[in-house]
């Protein structure tokens, strides 16, 4: 076989697994914490300690993550957390650009 | 010339090749209404369109950059689609491609762009895709879903009318969108895919791997007659003899119709016959 098919072959294969390992890492294990808006703006109190819980966060994978961006429904506040910029199950208006 | 199975199907495609892009809408416009947008689709179409299956991989990597976040799942599709068939998909199935080449078939005198125009993809790429939202987030107006005519024509238009018909308050998109999507629509007459040649992010990203991708274009030297008629064949000013995996290469593969048949379509698991070697006689 000619050199560059050599060297194309084996860009091929490395670019592919790369990529393979790229999509199943995104797609089956990372995870990303997003706090759910209500929760965020609201901290509650307990009772018995006397002191306000933290807001809660939820662990996305990244597919849900990527259905969320398409529509504006995640946003970092301000201390640089993730939160999203919908409640329940109604998405944001459309894409806001 | 190893004539393989492939090369054999696509030049029995090729006089179809419209039509075949025009058979992917069915996969892109979503007839299902599935709105799979956690996916990402290999393709230029924006997921505010309302025919939209999945998610545009360059709207996603911007977003996520502008969220400080890595896109697995939109880099790892794009990498292994572009090192199986590089640009492929940019002549054969992208829609936004096919909208291009249906404005090119309006009888106008058609403008040579020079081929530096091709480096601007990268510009683009790395500049409202990749900076403009890592350091000033979504909300700045070079972020690429702001400007992109895509966008506009697929999703602002679409939702201004859905708008009007429906009798709500009509959301107009902001000046600087209208005027390009207008500049769009005027260029797409008078010059072959301007957005595909000058400033596609996407295709900026898939022409990497042309050199590279398991389908790749071959030049057979032995019947090669030198009379470069592969260069008046093809639509986009490349010298397919003397460079056919060029950057700039949509695949649309008109450059396969030379009268020898010296350029064909080849994958990594065909063997080529003899070395390749430029007119010069280099060795490629």
């Amino acid at each position: 076989m000619m050199q560059t098919d050599r060297k194309r072959t084996l860009g091929f294969v490395c670019l592919f697994a790369v990529g393979v390992i790229l999509l199943a890492y995104g797609g089956w294990l990372h995870a990303i914490d997003v706090l759910v808006s209500k929760e965020a703006e609201k901290p509650t109190v307990s009772p018995e300690q006397g002191l306000p819980k933290p807001p809660e966060s939820v662990a996305k994978s990244e597919w849900a993550v990527v259905k969320d961006v398409t529509f504006g429904g995640l946003a970092r506040d301000g201390s640089g957390r993730l939160k999203q910029t919908y409640t329940g199950e109604a998405p944001a208006a459309a894409c806001p650009t | 010339m190893v004539e393989t199975r492939l090369s054999n199907l696509f030049q029995k495609l090729l006089p179809h090749r419209l039509w075949v892009q025009v058979g992917f809408l069915a996969l892109w416009l979503d007839p299902l209404a599935l709105r799979l947008h956690q996916v990402c689709g290999p393709v230029f179409h924006c997921y505010a369109c309302p025919l939209s299956a999945f998610a545009c991989p360059i709207g996603v990597i911007a977003q996520f950059g502008g969220l400080h976040l890595f896109p697995f799942l939109a880099v790892g599709l794009l990498v292994v689609v572009g090192g199986l068939v590089g640009s492929l998909l940019c002549g054969w199935a992208c829609p936004f491609g096919l909208l291009q080449d249906l404005a090119a078939k309006v009888p106008t005198r058609k403008i040579h762009l020079p081929a530096w125009t091709g480096h601007l993809r990268y510009v683009m790429l790395v500049g409202t895709v990749l900076l403009v939202p890592y350091v000033w987030g979504e909300s700045h107006p070079l972020f690429v879903c702001r400007v992109c005519p895509a966008g506009g024509l697929e999703a602002a238009v679409p939702n201004v009318v859905t708008q009007a018909l429906t009798g709500k308050p009509i959301a107009w998109p902001s000046p600087a969108k209208l005027a390009i999507v207008g500049a769009f629509l005027v260029t797409i007459v008078f010059i072959r895919r301007p957005w595909c040649r000058v400033l596609c992010p996407l295709g900026a990203i898939f022409s990497l791997f042309n050199k590279v991708s398991a389908l790749f274009l071959r030049v057979d030297r032995g019947r090669c007659s030198e009379c470069q008629r592969c260069r008046k064949l093809c639509p986009y000013d490349i010298q397919p003899d003397a460079s056919p995996n060029d950057l700039r290469c949509i695949r649309c593969l008109e450059c396969t119709r030379c009268g020898p048949g010296a350029l064909n379509l080849e994958t990594v698991l065909d063997r080529g016959t003899g070395p390749a070697v430029r007119p010069s006689g280099a060795l490629l």
